[in-house]
């Protein structure tokens, strides 16, 4: 268990650092794109007529790379003023139920995405300079799906360390 | 069954479920309960990428945390005490000048209390304020500045209700500026400031403090000027202020290193990936419930009981500030907004009007009892308790209400300015 662990948390390690590198990356290139357009189209009276319809798209894979990472340190907005009520040994058990509701729901909205990516495949309608509209919107499926999968974690991590440290520990805390 | 399971999801939201799964699932369910394939939530989900507007919000983030994160905070507070140190109660007045400037510019995170409530409240205490009006100060402080341009909140309403945003920050000027002045009178007024004033007006001090913060004055200048005269768009103006702010804290202040900015973009996109997967699973919701007619329905189950506009908006206030305590205000601005502009037409509310009342409200919800976030904030950042912190924000609420009144009730300070630039 311990190993599986280790290996649980270095494959956490990667992925974050490599979502860390490519959100600076897009970050910057959103901030190059919109000023060059201003710069085009203010002193040369042109523009480049993608740039824009990539930076809202960029928009969009920025918010569900933030979201993975918000999940993984459980850092999702959310109201949380009945916890305060519940007793203490009991709450546990509903951070590990509420993350469990998070786990399904996002896998179903992974489903629902994946069969969209399908279809919008299908049809094949072209973005801009020859990408294709899908391919965009693929991180779409892969964000809800990551999100399950480290919801999924988050369960069976919590559980095995309830039972090793019992109710000392305190779950749906992420890393 | 789906009555059921719609009651679980209520409960799951307020035991503390990420909103986004709460709003995602209650989309799904009323949409196959509605005989309607899931994927039309991913549908509604891709519309986030046909607004122009919705880039600025990820860019206006960063710059705003880079900033934070820089020496900023230090050489702002410094400026403001060399210009109004010497005046009664001064640094109340310099504290809430800061804070307004961080809340616009950072977008009403709580990154305020945490990146200014740290220098201030030593300094404050430190100069004989008492303890009590420190906390309360900052505490309220920390979502003062939500009505001036670039805040985030401000740019969501006028994305939400599609209104222009140019007039709808024109339309928060007046107002913001009322709450700072009556919250500075309050300061200048109150017995828990120091009779005694530390700060002495010297030409030299201002100099050397305007030197030290050159770089940071032309910021709150130029966004709303480049905006309002055209110049360029609320994204262009967040691509700029990005360009700007990271050249003058990587090369002129170098106060940051390149390092530092993976951190800053990490932590600022979890923040935006926040809002934005709720902005995303809501339109699926909000578009549902519009289509039901599910705010006809309210409107006229109210109208047996409101009669006119001044009740609705009373009633507004009292239900905003609760919304404003329990919800963060941008997933109030995106759930509630498309619910309550139709209604609010038919009262004869102005939508310019109702965005500054409504952002009033929630920015006091911040701050008022038993759930605003900003008391929970402070009582983390300055380790003092819950009770503490109601009794220290009580008279600074007071006074935001009295604003608050004053907003709803006269349309015109938020209208005038705009129909008057509009001749």
């Amino acid at each position: 268990m311990q190993q599986l662990i280790r290996f649980f948390s270095a494959v956490d390690k990667a992925f974050t650092w490599i979502i860390e590198c490519s959100l600076i990356a897009m970050l910057l290139i959103m901030v190059i794109f919109v000023i060059l357009q201003v710069i085009l189209r203010n002193f040369f009276n042109s523009g480049i007529p993608w740039a824009d319809v990539a930076t809202r798209h960029i928009v969009l894979w920025i918010s569900f790379l933030g979201a993975m990472l918000a999940t993984r340190i459980r850092h999702h907005i959310s109201i949380d003023a009945l916890m305060r009520i519940i007793p203490k040994h009991a709450r546990n058990g509903v951070r590990i139920a509420l993350d469990a509701l998070a786990c399904t729901v996002s896998c179903m909205l992974a489903l629902a995405a994946y069969d969209f990516v399908i279809s919008e495949m299908d049809m094949g309608g072209e973005l801009f300079i020859g990408i294709p509209t899908w391919s965009t919107l693929v991180i779409i499926p892969f964000g809800f799906a990551m999100i399950a999968i480290e919801y999924g974690i988050g369960i069976g991590l919590d559980i095995w360390r309830i039972t090793q440290h019992g109710h000392n520990h305190i779950a749906g805390r992420g890393r | 069954m789906s009555h059921l399971l719609l009651i679980i999801l209520l409960l799951c939201a307020i035991l503390g479920a990420p909103l986004f799964i709460v709003i995602a699932g209650l989309a799904l369910l009323l949409f196959a309960s509605s005989g309607i394939d899931p994927q039309a939530v991913i549908i509604e989900m891709v519309r986030m990428t046909s607004s122009s507007t919705l880039v600025a919000i990820p860019l206006f983030t960063f710059a705003g945390y880079i900033l934070s994160e820089s020496k900023s905070p230090e050489r702002l507070i410094r400026l403001y005490q060399s210009l109004f140190g010497w005046v009664p109660g001064g640094l109340a007045i310099v504290s809430l000048f800061a804070c307004v400037f961080f809340t616009a510019i950072t977008g009403a995170s709580g990154v305020t209390i945490i990146a200014l409530g740290g220098l201030l409240y030593p300094i404050l205490t430190k100069q004989g304020y008492k303890e009590k009006f420190s906390l309360g100060l900052l505490t309220t402080g920390g979502s003062l500045g939500l009505l001036f341009p670039p805040s985030l909140p401000l740019l969501l309403y006028a994305i939400i209700a599609n209104v222009n945003y140019k007039q709808l920050f024109i339309a928060g000027l007046i107002p913001g500026l009322l709450l700072i002045t009556l919250l500075s009178a309050y300061s200048i007024f109150t017995k828990q400031r120091p009779q005694r004033i530390p700060h002495r007006f010297s030409w030299p001090d201002i100099l050397s403090a305007l030197r030290d913060a050159m770089w940071i004055i032309p910021l709150p200048v130029f966004i709303p000027v480049g905006i309002y005269g055209g110049f360029f768009t609320p994204s262009e103006a967040a691509a700029l202020t990005v360009a700007y702010v990271l050249i003058i804290e990587l090369f002129i202040y170098k106060s940051l290193r390149l390092n530092d900015l993976f951190r800053i973009a990490s932590r600022s996109m979890i923040l935006v990936g926040g809002i934005l997967m709720i902005l995303g699973c809501a339109l699926g919701l909000t578009n549902y419930l519009v289509d039901e007619q599910i705010p006809m329905h309210i409107l006229n189950s109210m109208k047996n009981v409101i009669s006119n506009k001044y009740m609705f908006l009373a009633v507004l206030n009292i239900f905003l500030l609760i919304v404003g305590c329990l919800m963060d205000i941008f997933s109030a601005i995106i759930v509630v907004v498309p619910l309550i502009i139709p209604i609010a037409r038919e009262f004869g509310v102005d939508p310019l009007h109702l965005g500054i009342i409504f952002l009033t409200n929630l920015e006091i919800g911040y701050s008022t009892p038993p759930v605003g976030l900003n008391l929970f904030i402070s009582s983390f950042r300055f380790k003092k308790s819950i009770p503490e912190l109601y009794k220290a924000s009580l008279p600074f609420l007071g006074v935001l209400l009295f604003a608050l009144m004053l907003i709803t009730y006269l349309p015109d300070l938020s209208l005038f300015l705009v129909k008057w630039l509009n001749q």
